[in-house]
């Protein structure tokens, strides 16, 4: 897909709007007890799943991580089912067994997401090695946070995915620059995500990750480079988790703060100049797409699919009690 | 037994760890999916012969060599099993069953169930339970640790005859599996039908009939329990011994129904006893056949200390044939 037409800029503005909202409405159905485990959003990184997934081609398959939910709308997975697994219902994309950390849609290839930081890093490297051994051209993606990067097998993986030179694309999401809370440099020595992956012969990048269409085409390169038989790529993304001001609250079982709460999901045209949507929007309006047939029109189309997957949630029914003991084994 | 036709051999006596080798390479010749993989996997110099000549028969690209990187590598045979090949990963010896337990506990085990049955990894983990006399890391064959895990199968065979079987089940079957085998095994041979038999992981046997009392074991202690079984009949005792052949699942059926004939068990476990694969199988039986008990059954298993280094404290905390004996005869005498 090319971003250089503005049909194109406005389905990744489509992509990262969907999260935004998705996630804001999450965080609301927890806080108004509909949900019961509290949300972790990914405000701020939204441009990261979008770029990287629109890059992506019909046979290449993501490994999401942490935080499921931007590479599963970014992939195409209907907001419902999602919203339906996070209230733990019998409709939901995993019939309520998986929440928030394990949300697998193998239907639109989005493959693992786990609640251990890292730990889906080796899947995807042999998902990549199921693929070379079979010599299918395909190009299997995983996102990391720079926490994950602290993991023993995140740098196990880096090193057996040089070595054999696997069509992976690592996905280093940095949200912890400088200026942060907990900066990248005050948990890794080696101070770039970049680093890190070279220490293990592996190529890197990083892109400005508050420009979509940096990062898109950062991907895309990757994948080109990655279905020709290039070795794996480390994508280091710079971006910055997006919070209320003075937001200090902890979601339970969560590292950081949370994410900018549902009262101000994000109002278009304004706000921190870091969001990647803002930024998005500047440019889409210069060039005269802010109107129903561009940015408004998305947004209200947006607003009320996220209305409907919220509704769908809330009406499904609870699973059956017999979910509870199958299936165990699949034979 | 029929007598085999001239010229066409039915029987053969194979070694265990040639009953391995040779369902992997008729598994390699079956489907192009399966590979095998491990740190000692291409020259099979490490792991008792048992992947010995496959990289030269299928080359590089279906038995791989990995660096020595246990967490990697059980996720690594995860994401091939999900994109749809058949890996067998020869970890090596159990102690190293430590590093990879995230990998193979949280997301190879819970994901048919976590996901709903929208996707299943049927990797198959191969694991040495125990080296005699190395000590506390090598030498421990801690079964509750991989049968605690809902979602693995769990393979503990004795034999020849049935690896073969049950590994062929586990790289055709839809589920993850680990084995755990023994060393000591391996070079033991058992007469091997040269058939396409499958055993389905989760059928127990009864390894010697008897009539008296019923000895509930696995893997390792299988011959052991054998060898202590003939002992007994010189005094008379006629012993049933189980072989549970897997874990998990674990074949109720066929321990019941024993334990129903004989009226009195004993279980001889090789891991140990708190929390143990032993008191699991002996409180099944006393919640599900108390009536048919003529006396308490017992449990011999591991101390719950470190398996030592030294040979004769190793086989103060292992428990012998010996202990087995004691107990059993307790178990007589005790009888009303």
């Amino acid at each position: 897909m090319g971003v250089s037409d503005t049909a194109g800029v406005l389905a990744l503005y489509r992509t990262m709007y969907l999260v935004r909202r998705f996630e804001a409405e999450a965080e609301a159905a927890h806080r108004r007890g509909e949900m019961h485990l509290p949300y972790a959003g990914s405000a701020g990184e939204e441009a990261v799943a979008a770029g990287v997934c629109a890059a992506l081609a019909a046979d290449d398959v993501v490994y999401p991580g942490l935080r499921g939910v931007g590479p599963l709308l970014a992939m195409g997975t209907p907001p419902g089912p999602i919203m339906a697994e996070l209230f733990g219902r019998a409709t939901g994309l995993n019939g309520g067994k998986g929440g928030r950390l394990h949300l697998v849609d193998v239907g639109h290839r989005v493959m693992g997401v786990s609640g251990i930081l890292a730990a889906t890093v080796p899947m995807a490297a042999g998902h990549a090695l199921g693929a070379k051994l079979r010599g299918r051209a395909l190009a299997v993606v995983c996102f990391v946070g720079d926490r994950a990067t602290n993991q023993g097998v995140f740098h196990e993986t880096l090193n057996v995915a040089a070595l054999w030179r696997l069509p992976l694309l690592v996905v280093g999401v940095n949200n912890a620059p400088d200026e942060a809370s907990a900066p990248l440099t005050s948990h890794t020595a080696a101070g770039s995500l970049e680093a890190l992956a070279r220490a293990h012969g592996m190529a890197t990048g990083s892109v400005d990750a508050t420009d979509v269409l940096a990062v898109h085409d950062a991907a895309q390169s990757v994948v080109a480079r990655l279905r020709s038989g290039g070795g794996p790529v480390l994508l280091e993304c710079r971006c910055y988790r997006l919070r209320e001001p003075g937001a200090t609250a902890r979601a339970a079982g969560e590292s950081e703060p949370a994410a900018a709460g549902p009262g101000t999901p994000h109002t278009p045209g304004a706000g921190d100049e870091r969001d990647p949507l803002l930024r998005l929007e500047r440019t889409l309006a210069a060039a005269g797409a802010d109107g129903a047939a561009g940015l408004e029109g998305v947004r209200r189309a947006v607003d009320q699919l996220v209305a409907e997957a919220v509704r769908f949630a809330r009406e499904s029914p609870e699973p059956p009690p017999e979910s509870a003991f199958r299936p165990v084994f699949a034979e | 037994m029929t007598p085999a036709p001239i010229g066409e051999e039915r029987v053969r006596a194979t070694s265990m760890g040639e009953a391995v080798r040779e369902a992997l390479r008729e598994e390699l010749r079956r489907g192009p999916d399966v590979v095998v993989l491990g740190p000692y996997a291409r020259g099979g110099a490490f792991n008792g012969g048992i992947t010995r000549g496959l990289v030269e028969e299928f080359g590089e690209q279906r038995v791989l060599d990995t660096p020595a990187s246990e967490a990697a590598l059980a996720g690594l045979a995860a994401g091939l099993a999900a994109a749809g090949l058949r890996p067998f990963v020869d970890v090596g010896n159990f102690g190293f069953a430590f590093a990879l337990l995230d990998q193979v506990s949280n997301q190879v085990a819970k994901a048919h169930y976590t996901f709903d049955g929208q996707l299943s990894i049927p990797a198959v983990y191969w694991f040495e339970t125990a080296y005699r006399g190395w000590g506390v890391h090598h030498s421990q064959a801690v079964y509750a640790l991989l049968a605690h895990l809902p979602g693995l199968k769990l393979a503990v065979p004795s034999n020849a005859r049935d690896v073969k079987g049950q590994l062929r089940q586990a790289l055709r079957g839809k589920d993850p599996v680990a084995f755990m085998v023994h060393p000591e095994l391996l070079p033991a041979t058992a007469p091997v039908e040269q058939t396409d038999y499958v055993i389905r992981i989760g059928d127990a046997r009864i390894a010697r009939a008897g009539a008296d009392v019923t000895i509930v074991t696995c893997g390792w202690f299988v011959p052991r329990a054998i060898e202590a079984a003939e002992t007994l009949a010189q005094e008379g005792i006629s012993a049933e011994v189980v072989d549970l052949r897997s874990l998990v699942p674990l074949d109720w059926d066929v321990v019941l129904a024993s334990v129903q004939k004989t009226g009195r068990a004993v279980v001889y476990d090789q891991g140990h006893y708190t929390c143990g694969v032993g008191v699991t199988v002996a409180a099944g039986i006393q919640e599900r056949v108390f009536h048919a008990l003529r006396a308490p059954v017992r449990v011999v298993a591991a101390a719950d200390v470190p398996i030592p280094y030294n040979l004769r404290l190793e086989d103060l905390v292992v428990p012998s044939t010996a202990r087995l004996l004691t107990v059993v005869r307790e178990v007589l005498g005790s009888a009303p």
